[in-house]
This record gives C-alpha cells, sequence and structure tokens, in this order.
C-alpha cells in the first residue's frame, strides 16, 4: 500500500575534512514501503542517517518530511521525532534482564500511581497494546533475554513506534537491523516488517546484505562515493545489478579460481584454522608479501588476525610460522615470533591516551631499554625521536601527549610501535580508518617500505577499493569461511564485491 | 608465581574483560592542546610550592613560629609521617597501575602484630621476626593479587573486604590489648632516638622509598604499571602480561605495608589491633596528593611524601594555632576528596579518564 512521499530528500551535501561525504544526495521514500538503502563501505549511508537523526548536521539540503520542511544543516533529534522520525539502531539497545514491558517503558517513561508509584497494571495493559501493533505476541511479563535476537529487535521497533497515533505519516529507520542476527532469523524479522509497512509506516532499511533487499524491498536507493547511483523499484532487481549499483562495474560471473601454491618458502601457514566465526581456514603468507583480507563485518576477519597474534585461541588447526608450529597462548609469544599486530579500535586497543609519544612508541618494546640495572632514558629518547623522524610522525615533541596528535599522526605512532621491532609479519587491522586521505598514503607509503625490506603483511580493510589498490592478493572470508582468492591483475573493487556479497 | 600456569595468566583475559576496570580506557579522541609554561610549572610543582608557603606561613606567623619552628616539633612530625608514609608507599603501587587498595594499612597492623608475636611470645630474634612479618604482609597481598588479577574481582571491594577482616581477626587475636610486653629495650630505644635530629625510622625509610622510587620509574615493571593505568586492553595487546603485573602490584603492596607493620612496632614499642588501620585515610590522602605533583595525573613516590608533609605540616601548624582533634579529620577528608578531584581532572586534560 505505497502512498504519499513522507520524506524527500533533495541535493543533501555533507564533507568531512577534504572529503565529500554525501554529494547532492536526493531520493523520496514513499508510506507504506520497505525502502533500502545501500552502499559500500564509506559510500555514505551512515551519514545520510546520521544527519536524518540529527547526530550530524548537513552542509547544505532540503528534507521535506510528512509535507514540513526541514533544514538537514540544523537537523536535531527533537526535531527528528517531532515530525516522525523513529531510529533503532545496529545495537538496539535493549535490555536482556528486564521484562518486555519495563524494555518498553524504557522509551515513554514508567505509569505512575498514587505518590508516584509505578502502576504496573497499567504498564501491562499499555504494553500489550504495543506489542500487538508490532504485531507481536510475548507476555510482557518475561524477560527479554528468553527471546530470540529477531524478537529483541522487534521489541525494540515497537519501542520506537510505541508512542505514534496513526501509523500514517512516520518513518521507521533501521541502521543494520540484520546484521546481529543469525541468517534464520533474518526471514522472521523482515516479515514482521510487513506488519509496520502495511499499516502505513514507512521502513528506511540500511543493510549490507543483498539477499534481504532481492523480493522484500519495494524500492531500493544504492549509494556510491556519497552519490546516489540507482533509485529503484525493488521488484525485477538481480543481484547482479545490485552489485553492478555497489561496485559501480558490471559484473563478471567469472570468479578467478583459487592460484596453486606457489613454490616459494611461506612464512606463515594457516591449516585447517577453526576459531569462533571462521571455519577452516587455509592459506600461505610468502616473505614480504601484502595480503588482504576482504570480508563483510562479521566474516571473521578481525578474528583472523587476533588468531594469528595468540590473542584467541586456536580451536581447531594449527598455525606455522617459519615452519614451526606457534604454540600461541599469548601476543607475547606472537611478538617474540615476530609478529605484530595494531587493532582495528585504535582509542580502546593500541593508544596508551595519557602517555606521550615516546611511551607509545615504545610500548612493545620496553625490555629493550632495560640496560645496567635502569632503564635507559637517553636511549629511549634517542630512539623515539628517530621513530618520529623516520615515520613522519608530526608532533611538537616525542614528549607530547599521544591524545594532542591528530588521529592520523596516532596511527603512525601505533605503525612505529611495530615497526621499529623489524616484524616479519604485521597484521593490521583497519590501519586507516577514521585518518584523512593525506595520512593515508603516508601510512601505506610506511609500510610499503618495511614489506620492501621483507615484512609480510596482512591487511584487513572494509573499503574493498582501497585493498585492491595495496595487496597483492586478497584472500576473501565470507560468515567465516575462505572463499575465495583473488591475484593480480583481477584484484579490483568489483571482483572483491562479488566474492563478499555473493550468496 | 606457580599458583597459576603461566598460560592461565597471559590468555585469562578476553577483549571483554575490560569492563570493571579502575581507571577506564581512554575511548576519547579529543585532541588536547599543549599548554603555557607557567601553568605547566604549577601543575608540577604548584604542590611543591604551596608546601614551601605553608611551612614559611607557620614559621612567619608569631602564634605559631616558636613551637613550630623547632627542632622537636620537626622529630614529630617525621616519626609520626613515617609509618603512614610507608604505608602510602604501599598503596601507590597498585594505585598505579589503577587499582585502589584499601587493605594495606590492616596489612601493616597484621604483620606489626606478627612482628611482636615473634619477637616476644615466640622469642623469635630480631632479623627473623621481620622476615616473618614480611611474609605475612606478602602472602596477603598476594591474596588480593590472585581475587583481582586472576579472578578479576573489583579492587575496591576485595581490599576493602581483607581491610575489615584484617581487623576483625586482629582485635580478636589481641583482644585489643597491646602486644609486646617483654620487647627488647634495645629495639624500643631505636625506636625513638634519632641520628642528626632525624629520627632512625626515618632514615631506614629512605630506601624504602628510593625503593618504590626506582621500581615505578627506572624499571620496565614501572613501565607496564603505567601502561596498565592508562589502557588495559592496549597493554595486553603489546605483549604486557597484564593479570601477571597487577599481581605483583597487590604483592608489592603487601610486602611494603609489612615494612610499615614493623616500623609500627618498632616506634610503637609493641602492636595493637587500631594503630595500623587508622592509618589508611591518611595515606590515602597522600598517594592521592601525589597525582597532583611532580607528574600531573599520575600517582608518583615523591609526590607521595610531598602530599604527606603538606597534609602534616597543615595539621601540626593548625593545632598550634588552636585547632584540637577535629581538625586532622576535617583537612584529611578534605584534602582526600579535593586531591582526588584534582588528580581526575589532571587526568582527563591529558586524555584519560581519570583515577577513579
Amino acid at each position: 500500500m505505497a502512498g504519499e512521499y513522507v520524506l524527500e530528500a533533495t541535493q543533501v551535501s555533507k564533507s568531512f575534512a577534504g572529503t565529500q561525504a554525501l554529494d547532492d544526495v536526493s531520493f523520496n521514500v514513499r508510506a507504506g514501503t520497505l525502502h533500502a538503502l545501500l552502499g559500500a563501505n564509506g559510500s555514505g549511508k551512515s551519514t545520510f542517517v546520521k544527519i536524518l537523526a540529527g547526530v550530524e548536521q548537513a552542509d547544505a539540503g532540503e528534507f521535506v518530511i510528512n509535507g514540513q520542511s526541514v533544514d538537514p544543516a540544523r537537523m536535531k533529534p527533537a526535531i527528528a521525532r517531532s515530525v516522525g522520525l523513529h531510529f533503532v539502531h545496529q545495537d538496539p539497545g535493549v535490555f536482556p534482564q528486564l521484562s518486555v514491558a519495563e524494555n518498553l517503558a524504557m522509551g515513554r517513561g514508567y505509569p505512575r500511581g498514587v505518590g508516584g508509584r509505578i502502576n504496573w497494571r497499567k504498564l501491562r495493559q499499555r504494553s500489550v497494546i504495543d506489542l500487538e501493533k508490532a504485531g507481536l505476541s510475548l507476555s510482557p511479563d518475561a524477560a527479554l533475554g528468553e527471546f530470540n535476537a529477531s524478537t529483541r529487535t522487534l521489541v525494540a521497533i515497537a519501542r520506537a513506534l510505541q508512542d505514534i497515533v496513526e501509523p500514517e505519516g512516520n518513518i521507521l529507520v533501521l541502521d543494520e537491523p540484520t546484521s546481529a542476527l543469525p541468517v534464520k532469523e533474518v526471514a522472521a524479522l523482515l516479515a514482521a516488517l510487513r506488519t509496520f509497512t502495511d499499516q502505513g509506516v514507512a521502513v528506511l532499511m540500511i543493510t549490507h546484505h543483498l539477499g534481504e533487499i532481492i523480493g522484500n524491498a519495494d524500492q531500493v536507493t544504492v549509494l556510491r562515493d556519497g552519490r546516489v547511483v540507482a533509485d529503484v523499484a525493488g521488484e525485477d532487481l538481480t543481484h547482479n545489478q545490485l552489485v553492478e549499483y555497489i561496485a559501480g562495474r558490471p559484473l563478471d560471473e567469472a570468479l578467478p579460481q583459487m592460484p596453486k601454491p606457489t613454490s616459494e618458502v611461506p612464512i606463515l601457514e594457516v591449516q585447517h584454522l577453526s576459531v569462533g566465526p571462521l571455519r577452516d581456514v587455509s592459506f600461505d603468507i610468502l616473505p614480504g608479501e601484502v595480503v588482504g583480507v576482504a570480508g563483510l563485518l562479521g566474516s571473521g576477519r578481525s578474528t583472523l588476525l587476533r588468531t594469528i597474534f595468540g590473542e584467541r585461541a586456536v580451536e581447531a588447526g594449527e598455525i606455522r610460522f617459519d615452519h614451526q608450529p606457534l604454540q600461541l597462548r599469548n601476543p607475547r609469544k606472537a611478538m617474540a615470533a615476530g609478529i605484530g599486530f595494531i587493532p582495528e579500535d585504535r582509542a580502546g586497543e593500541a593508544a596508551f591516551s595519557v602517555l606521550n609519544v615516546e611511551q607509545n612508541v615504545l610500548a612493545a618494546s620496553i625490555p629493550e631499554f632495560w640496560r645496567h640495572f635502569h632503564m635507559g632514558r637517553r636511549l629511549e629518547n634517542q630512539a623515539a625521536k628517530s621513530s618520529v623522524v623516520e615515520f613522519g610522525i608530526k608532533t611538537s615533541s616525542e614528549k607530547a601527549l599521544l591524545s594532542s596528535l591528530s588521529g592520523g599522526n596516532q596511527q603512525k605512532v601505533m605503525i612505529a610501535r611495530w615497526l621499529r621491532r623489524h616484524p616479519r609479519l604485521l597484521l593490521l587491522d583497519e590501519p586507516t580508518q577514521g585518518v584523512d586521505v593525506g595520512a593515508r598514503s603516508d601510512i601505506y607509503a610506511i609500510i610499503r617500505q618495511a614489506v620492501e625490506k621483507g615484512t609480510s603483511v596482512i591487511l584487513v580493510v572494509s573499503d574493498f577499493e582501497e585493498l585492491a589498490k595495496v595487496s597483492d592478493r586478497v584472500l576473501v572470508l565470507r560468515e567465516g569461511r575462505l572463499v575465495g582468492e583473488v591475484r593480480h591483475p583481477d584484484i579490483d573493487s568489483k571482483h572483491l564485491t562479488d566474492f563478499a556479497y555473493a550468496v | 608465581m606457580s599458583i597459576f600456569s603461566k598460560n592461565d595468566l597471559d590468555s585469562g583475559d578476553t577483549p571483554e574483560e575490560g569492563e570493571d576496570v579502575v581507571v577506564a580506557t581512554a575511548p576519547s579522541t579529543r585532541t588536547i592542546k599543549e599548554r603555557g609554561p607557567v601553568l605547566n610549572f604549577f601543575e608540577h610543582y604548584g604542590l611543591l610550592a604551596l608546601l614551601a608557603a605553608v611551612v614559611v606561613f607557620f614559621c612567619v606567623d608569631p602564634r605559631t613560629s616558636a613551637d613550630f619552628f623547632s627542632k622537636a616539633n620537626l622529630i614529630t612530625t617525621l616519626s609520626n609521617q613515617t609509618v603512614v608514609a610507608t604505608i602510602a608507599l604501599a598503596a601507590l603501587i597498585p594505585l598505579a597501575a589503577g587499582y585502589i587498595d584499601l587493605s594495606v594499612a590492616a596489612i601493616a597492623g597484621m604483620s606489626s602484630c606478627t612482628f611482636a608475636t615473634l619477637l616476644t611470645r615466640a622469642n623469635f630474634s630480631l632479623v627473623p621476626a621481620i622476615i616473618g612479618a614480611l611474609i605475612v604482609g606478602t602472602l596477603l597481598g598476594a591474596i588480593n593479587g590472585l581475587l583481582i588479577a586472576r579472578y578479576h574481582m573489583s579492587a575496591i571491594i576485595t581490599t576493602l573486604g581483607s581491610q575489615i577482616a584484617l581487623t576483625g581477626l586482629m582485635e580478636w587475636y589481641t583482644k585489643n590489648n597491646t602486644i609486646g610486653a617483654g620487647m627488647s629495650y634495645k629495639i624500643i630505644i631505636f625506636g625513638s632516638s634519632n641520628w642528626f635530629s632525624i629520627p632512625k625510622l626515618t632514615w631506614i625509610f629512605l630506601p624504602v622509598i628510593l625503593g618504590v622510587w626506582f621500581l615505578l620509574e627506572q624499571t620496565p615493571f614501572g613501565r607496564y604499571i603505567q601502561a596498565i593505568a592508562s589502557n588495559r586492553r592496549s597493554a595486553r595487546l603489546v605483549g604486557i602480561g597484564v593479570p601477571r603485573t597487577v599481581f605483583l602490584c597487590f604483592m608489592t603492596a603487601g610486602l611494603i605495608a609489612a615494612i610499615a607493620g614493623v616500623f609500627l612496632s618498632i616506634q610503637q614499642g609493641g602492636a595493637d589491633s587500631s594503630t595500623g588501620p587508622s592509618f589508611l585515610f591518611p595515606a590515602l590522602t597522600g598517594v592521592f596528593l601525589s597525582a597532583t605533583v611532580i607528574h600531573p595525573g599520575r600517582p608518583n613516590a615523591v609526590g607521595t611524601v610531598v602530599g604527606l608533609l603538606f597534609v602534616a605540616v597543615l595539621v601540626s601548624g593548625l593545632t598550634f594555632l588552636g585547632a584540637t582533634n577535629w581538625a586532622p579529620d576535617l583537612l584529611e577528608g578534605l584534602l582526600l576528596v579535593g586531591a582526588a578531584g584534582l588528580a581526575t581532572v589532571l587526568a582527563r586534560q591529558r586524555g584519560g579518564e581519570g583515577i577513579f
């Protein structure tokens, strides 16, 4: 029951420090439809949602929401709510220990009785109505944790929609609602979304998974590099067409074969490795090789790196380094073998923000400076100084606090920390995330230099274009399995997208 | 370190485990401004300057100068502060790694009881009695460390429980009497005499503070502690054995607290159940003040002594001004909150989350 336009976005633009995140984005969403917003990582879809939610402000453009003109440069969360936008984020923000009714009350507050006490009876009645509207038949008293993940997401949706009076004119924005769901629950969630669209609610869904869109979405808008490259009806869409829109090149069905093992002597051999999401992964890395790992969020890419670094225990299979089986129990053993690791979450897992640049650069080399029964402070300072110069870290001094540096320079510090140890294998998880274009090319130049000296690199990067550019070959992970390997001259983002999205 | 296998120590940490860290990780991407030289000086040496100003004030003010600026007052102040300062240094080591230890004063009490018992009731000679006391303190610290590092229990709860339980144990054992009848006269005289107008115990304290300073500033262990305090998960991913380091921090705290216990017994010529535990909050005040001087935002050894002297001088000066027994409690309470608050501000300005 597609109705009038409830959301009209016109020429919405937004730039961050030199990059155009959104470039004249225009598209419309009709009432009562399931509208999918697609795009590769970095295509601008998250930025668009943030602007819609009022978390970020656009530079230019216009929204018309339910006939009301809204300036996206002055969007605020309160405005978004008042014009009928409702958001459920990737992490639905529910409380498994609390009851269904209490989870709903977290959105609107508890109904009160005499003396401000919680009126539990009223809450229960209200919850039953809210749940019915969402097509859920749950006991309001049951703990939410008893239900499966798709039901929990639906409760979050019911909570987001509970204070609407008329379903018409409301827009439910779901940011990757299925990314945390097991495959078999995705269908249940999608079916349930129909309950809302049938009532007249417009659902704008951001997703990575093409399979969910085909046969489900009424309208599909695809963003690439901040622009709308397709805005098409959902029926008749094929998987290949979608991949083409996302990657920007026609789909070539002929996927490259896995090449035969090389005769060269590998430094790292991973054999039938199973850990967490990873299933039976085998591959070799040669000295001086840059091997990319492509895969979507949840494909097991980070787990792979963490396991090689000894941070996660091997469940099955073997990792051999330099022909010796690596009995990895902890990062220290991996470090002693000559492995370095830069995790994805710099602030949370790599940076020591209250310590200075020197301490951060030398953090993985502390015992090196324990000489003649004291810490060789002068040696430390010299080492830090030479690293600052060698890796082009822009800082007022090596004694400056790490937190005073820009993101790109902080990342250079992290890379310097490992490269100064001359690792034989460097594991990089999203090394250029949140780093501007200039620093990005600096970082790759630094990595290249190390590679020329014989360091091997395993690189996880979400941006397939970037991955294609810097890797000698790319391993593609999908749902924990190694599904392909792409070598030159076939490495380009299209091939990788094909592989990563293949259903 | 045979209590647990190497494997347990190292791989026990899962990435999810960082939740109960006392000094939180620093997820901020705030950019921090460099500060000017004047502000910089005051952040590093402000408390030292304040200490000097207070000393000068009480020396000059006619109401206090006679009593305050005297050899007797110097000796009293130093001898009172030696035990507190040693307990403070014990608390400093886990605190430098971001973990509070509320049990150090009770461990000092237990060790002093052990020392006095071994000396007077078990007829040990001096050195074995000291060793016995140190072993008891170290073991108690190790138990704290095991619970906190190995089993990921909250440091504040674990050590609070230890403090209370140990105090109870001492009350039961001493029956609220002083143990020490028959302690050698030589020891008692040693505890109350001076070298060059400075109490002998204070001289012995010097190597202790030197040792703690060396441990924290001049060894890889000290660097590991700083890294853990800044970001536990990052520390693990640069190869630092976080559980092992934390365990050793609490064990070392127990050892140093035991040294404080021995000092206490020597000074008092005996041991009782209440004196040791009563030093907890004065000691903590000193440790928190230390994070506002020398190395702003980071508790440190020299700062601890500066902090304690500041409190002691203020209390003694105010006492000469006529303030009575309410003054130390009020001052220490205010300074504890003020110091912890200031330390947090200083740490946050540096992009961290602050202590506690």
